[in-house]
């Protein structure tokens, strides 16, 4: 049901973008029941993608300045995949805390088969020390990466995600618009399920695990 | 950490769980029939990197009028910008607002992922149980000290939540 409320706000900004307003205002009341492509996998609070996705090739900087093949650094691993930035106050903190919060409650022989990688998506500011800086907050092993502009919105057109945009604003300053979903990877190198911005830290808790236990399709 | 008392016009005194907010002043113009301002729930991040934040808080109008923000100030910080995550899709994005409007009997939240307000160029270093003054100013109310406490991004979730449970402003 609230899906299809959300349905319905989106048409509304659709048609009417003075409205735009009024939808957010409305959407800050559904904003656990994002990600209108998939469903609840029995089990999973996140949502399941109608076709798992794969892990898509390339390499970037982490923050020691070394180049990062996804791929290969995190091939069997439950890898929760995020792309965000740093001067980002609210969502992508709050995503990356809830995350690393979890995870410290964790026995290590669960926290060493998960592997979180935060790809900046605003490459003029976050330099790979400020990426290290601000990921410690969290976990001081979060995977920061940063890459052009260009190649980071490849990456995120190529695994579904929407590219990000820079947004300028008055007095100088900018935002970025970016996909508030982390894509969530299973050992089987395939994300089946995502999460959206409102995942609780319960949820992760209760995920986490089974990810990291999941058998897809032989079970 | 200092607290500024009201100091003029009529002013209704307020003592709520985590914050004490003193409510000043009126606005010139149409005086509206009862004002009736409560803010509770005051928390702000501890911040990532220092330079910016984010503040919550949940504003209740039990007047009779609608009442609006217009403007926050702090001391804490350069600029407090009044931002709203607008999501399109699955994008997320902020952007500025100008006023936020509180309706009669309405409890207003502000709550991540919804609406913000941006302290930006933060002049001191804030760390987890600090509290720090923010001026919130109504177009009718007035301006109204509120003391909102920081802390960790890991904790936002569970503090808004418990907080607005507790003044049953959930």
């Amino acid at each position: 049901m609230d899906i299809g409320f959300c349905h319905m706000v989106r048409r509304l900004r659709r048609v009417h973008p003075a409205a735009a307003s009024l939808g957010a205002c409305l959407l800050v009341f559904c904003a656990c029941t994002t990600g209108n492509d998939g469903a609840s996998e029995p089990g999973y609070s996140g949502w399941t993608l109608p076709v798992p996705q794969e892990k898509v090739d390339f390499t970037l900087l982490d923050t020691d300045g070394q180049p990062f093949d996804f791929r290969e650094g995190t091939d069997g691993y439950v890898t929760l995949l995020f792309f965000g930035y740093t001067y980002c106050p609210d969502v992508c903190p709050i995503h990356m805390a809830n995350i690393g919060a979890v995870l410290r409650d964790f026995p290590f022989e669960v926290q060493e088969q998960i592997k979180v990688v935060f790809v900046t998506t605003d490459p003029e500011r976050d330099t790979p020390e400020r990426l290290r800086l601000w990921l410690d907050n969290f976990d001081r092993d979060f995977i920061g990466l940063t890459g052009s502009r260009e190649e980071v919105n490849e990456i995120q057109t190529a695994f579904g995600l929407p590219a990000s945009v820079k947004e300028e604003v008055e007095g100088g300053g900018y935002f970025i618009g970016h996909s508030s979903r982390v894509l969530a990877f299973t050992k089987d190198n395939l994300a089946h399920v995502a999460y959206p911005f409102g995942t609780r830290q319960a949820d992760w808790a209760t995920d986490l695990p089974k990810l990291v236990n999941e058998r897809w399709g032989t079970r | 950490m200092r607290f500024h008392s009201a100091t003029t016009g009529r002013s209704i005194l307020a003592a709520i769980l985590f914050l004490v907010a003193g409510i000043m002043g009126c606005s010139p113009g149409r005086e509206p029939e009862s004002i009736d301002l409560e803010v509770t729930a005051a928390f702000a991040a501890e911040p990532a990197t220092g330079e910016r934040t984010a503040l919550y808080f949940t504003v209740t109008n039990r007047g009779s009028d609608d009442d609006e923000l217009i403007a926050v100030s702090t001391e804490v910080a350069a600029t407090a910008e009044i931002h709203t995550t607008v999501r399109d899709g699955e994008m997320m994005r902020m952007e500025e607002k100008d006023a936020l409007l509180v309706h009669a009997g309405e409890v207003f939240r502000l709550a991540p992922g919804g609406i913000h307000i941006m302290l930006l160029d933060l002049q001191e270093t804030l760390r987890p149980g600090d509290r720090i003054n923010v001026t919130l100013s109504f177009r009718h109310a007035g301006d109204m000290l509120v003391r909102a406490e920081v802390v960790p991004y890991a904790e936002l979730e569970e503090t808004l939540a418990e907080a607005n449970d507790h003044a049953g402003t959930r």
